[in-house]
């Protein structure tokens, strides 16, 4: 794997909190090749933006990355220095954000924005990131460049700030583009065109994706590998097609089941009991033990590592052989229909999420 | 997709909408009082500005023959006991507060700002620091410290200004360094940050910016409050020393004789009072314009009426 463009290999990142330390991060591996795009899926909480945002340096507070290594390009992300570290952000790893409506700077226009970064990394002169930044207004379907690039982002609507956001993003061209959970804050109209958008820059530019998100849905359509994370721990790693037609981890089998699509009856649901947790303590049993129906003592003991299953597709269960073998097949039915095209994305505009905290509810 | 861009593009295209200081100046027109304040403080920035040149006399310049003269046509003011034309003396008032309160308001401005801006974005230890002096400032009162300074260092236009400008920066400081720290972790910086940005470049393009208009408010908020310790320490003796004229000067002298020659107390003061309330009514108007957000439900115009007199009230008291 000496051809990835991002390795990242047993990343641990822990919060200070006053009630003691959160173990946001306990041990995560994941690579990245060049022109792949890589989801990783998880609840809230389940580590996964923080995973991301501690390789690049974006930690806010109290987080520290306590081990682990992310070689980016040759160089080890964790060790660089601040400033190298900002040369890298934004020219060889672009990066969009979840809020467009306050990701942005209200007092700059949006033409500036987009010009600051080529300019702070000196990608070209000002004349020329005058130019790119209208070709990248009209690239990134803002119609009206022109008179757009004179517009403060107040004057924008949500689905054209973030639009503004991809084109800062991809302003210099980067390697890499992380996409941390791009299409929540919009609607699912929107959501729809970004994705489409996002899919063709990656093609035009050739670059690799990061694709952070909690929809399943969005996952599936646009990514070709997925991660499942859970409380700060990959849980399972697949192609696209291994992980639609051969699911091996309950959690993963949880999520999926969680997904409302249009038309599903509520009694069609089958919500993952209880609520993810929070780690207070490194893990030293199956975080998901708890919540799991093929709990066994053994999971409630060891850690499950994370071992492969087939060519290229990861499990962390104890009893993964099981219940592929058992659920498998069920879990490729309900992934039959969902295959790809654009529309399966706003079918199954994910609550998933929030299933967990219903479960109690009905409880 | 292309079909989708279009699609998209007829629905977002908007009329062309208003500036936001355009938007702002609507806002401050609705509020009468400030728009009354606005014209006097322009008045007094005129007369203070061309006080020198269309006063009739120099400040200096004394009429024994005439000393304690009643207003008349010669003398609009009247004249004090050593025969200055009041009038005069107004004017040269007038240019000095402003040199002094703008300087020192200024003044305090940067060093808050600055001082504000650091802590907040560094924290740790500059923050510590820095807020330690903050609260330090706040509890020994301004005015004492003004009058240390004062004695320490003179008592001409540039020390009275230093006086009176370095003991204000410690709400700017407060000020800035609260608005930072609320948007140091938001998204906007986090984004920032992403693309690459190193810390001063936010600081000056994404912080400044974002804070300019309640800084600004506060400065105008700043201004009267100078105004009212410069009149202070000439009430105590230790302002602009005559005869450098100040309203303080002018009204601690009157209050000596105020029922034998009046005019010296009812010009300066009456004057001197008008041009404080003017800019409190703009520095309200302009908290409301600004800040639009701090003052929700301004379409009932009662309400507002009342939400402000209210807080006028309150500082009336102060």
């Amino acid at each position: 794997m000496a051809e990835d463009l991002l390795s990242v290999e047993d990343l641990r990142v822990e919060f200070e909190r006053s009630d003691g330390t959160v173990y946001a991060v306990n041990g995560v591996d994941f690579s990245v090749a060049p022109g792949e795009t890589l989801g990783i899926v998880g609840e809230s909480g389940s580590g996964k933006s923080v995973s991301v945002l501690s390789i690049m340096g974006l930690l806010r507070g109290n987080g520290q990355v306590t081990g682990g290594t992310a070689k980016f390009m040759g160089k080890d992300l964790l060790k660089l220095r601040r400033r190298q570290l900002e040369d890298i952000r934004g020219r060889d790893i672009g990066m969009i954000f979840q809020d467009p409506m306050s990701s942005l700077n209200p007092t700059m226009r949006i033409g500036d924005q987009i010009m600051e970064g080529m300019l702070a990394h000196q990608y070209t002169n000002h004349k020329g990131a005058f130019n790119r930044a209208l070709q990248l207004l009209e690239e990134v379907g803002i119609p009206e460049a022109r008179a757009r690039f004179r517009s403060y982002p107040h004057e924008f609507s949500g689905g054209m700030r973030q639009r503004a956001m991809i084109a800062m993003a991809v302003a210099c061209e980067p390697q890499l583009l992380i996409a941390d959970e791009p299409t929540t804050a919009v609607d699912v109209t929107v959501q729809t065109q970004i994705l489409v958008l996002l899919r063709e820059l990656q093609q035009k530019q050739r670059m690799s994706v990061v694709l952070i998100t909690h929809d399943f849905g969005v996952a599936t359509n646009v990514c070709d590998r997925i991660i499942v994370m859970y409380a700060g721990k990959v849980m399972e790693s697949a192609p696209l097609a291994d992980f639609l037609a051969r699911p091996a981890h309950p959690y993963t089998i949880g999520l999926r089941r969680s997904v409302i699509e249009v038309g599903t009856q509520a009694h069609q649901l089958k919500a993952i009991p209880g609520v993810a947790t929070t780690l207070m303590a490194p893990p030293h049993n199956c975080p998901f033990a708890e919540r799991c129906q093929w709990v066994t003592d053994l999971c409630r003991a060891e850690v499950p590592e994370l071992r492969p299953l087939s060519d290229g597709h990861f499990v962390a269960c104890h009893r993964a052989e099981e219940v592929l073998a058992e659920a498998g097949a069920n879990g490729a039915e309900r992934a039959a229909p969902r295959g790809d095209g654009a529309s399966a994305s706003a079918r199954s505009r994910g609550a998933w999420s929030q299933a967990g905290d219903e479960a109690t509810l009905h409880a | 997709m292309a079909a989708i861009t279009a699609t998209a593009g007829v629905a977002v295209r908007a009329p062309r909408r208003h500036s936001q200081l355009s938007l702002a100046w609507r806002r401050y027109k609705r509020n009468r009082l400030a728009l009354a304040g606005a014209v006097v403080v322009f008045v007094y920035l005129v007369l203070g500005l061309i006080g020198p040149w269309v006063a009739p006399q120099n400040y200096a310049t004394t009429n024994f023959l005439y000393a304690n003269h009643p207003p008349s046509l010669r003398f609009p003011f009247g004249t004090d006991n050593l025969g200055h034309d009041m009038l005069s003396q107004v004017l040269w008032s007038m240019r000095n507060a402003i040199e002094v309160t703008f300087g020192a308001s200024l003044l305090s401005l940067v060093i808050g700002v600055v001082l504000g801006l650091w802590a907040g974005m560094r924290g740790g230890l500059a923050d510590m620091v820095i807020m330690r002096l903050v609260d330090f400032m706040f509890a020994i009162p301004g005015f004492f410290l003004s009058l240390f300074l004062v004695v320490a260092m003179g008592y001409t236009i540039l020390p009275v200004l230093l006086a009176i400008g370095i003991p204000g920066w410690a709400q700017y400081a407060r000020l800035v360094r609260g608005l930072v720290l609320g948007m140091r972790n938001g998204e906007m910086v986090e984004a920032a940050r992403a693309f690459g940005a190193s810390r001063a470049h936010i600081a000056r393009l994404y912080l400044l910016p974002n804070v300019a208009n309640s800084v600004f408010v506060a400065f105008a908020f700043g201004v009267p409050f100078d105004l009212i310790v410069m009149a202070g320490l000439s009430v105590v003796g230790l302002g602009l020393r005559p005869p450098l004229p100040s309203f303080g000067n002018m009204i601690a002298q009157a209050g000596t004789n105020v029922l034998g020659y009046p005019w010296l107390m009812y010009f300066p003061a009456a004057i001197f009072a008008v041009i404080l309330i003017s800019f409190l009514f703009v520095a309200d108007g302009l908290q409301e314009a600004l800040n639009p957000k701090a003052d929700e439900g301004g379409r009932i115009g009662r309400q507002r009426r009342g939400g402000r007199a209210r807080r006028l009230g309150s500082r009336g008291a102060f």
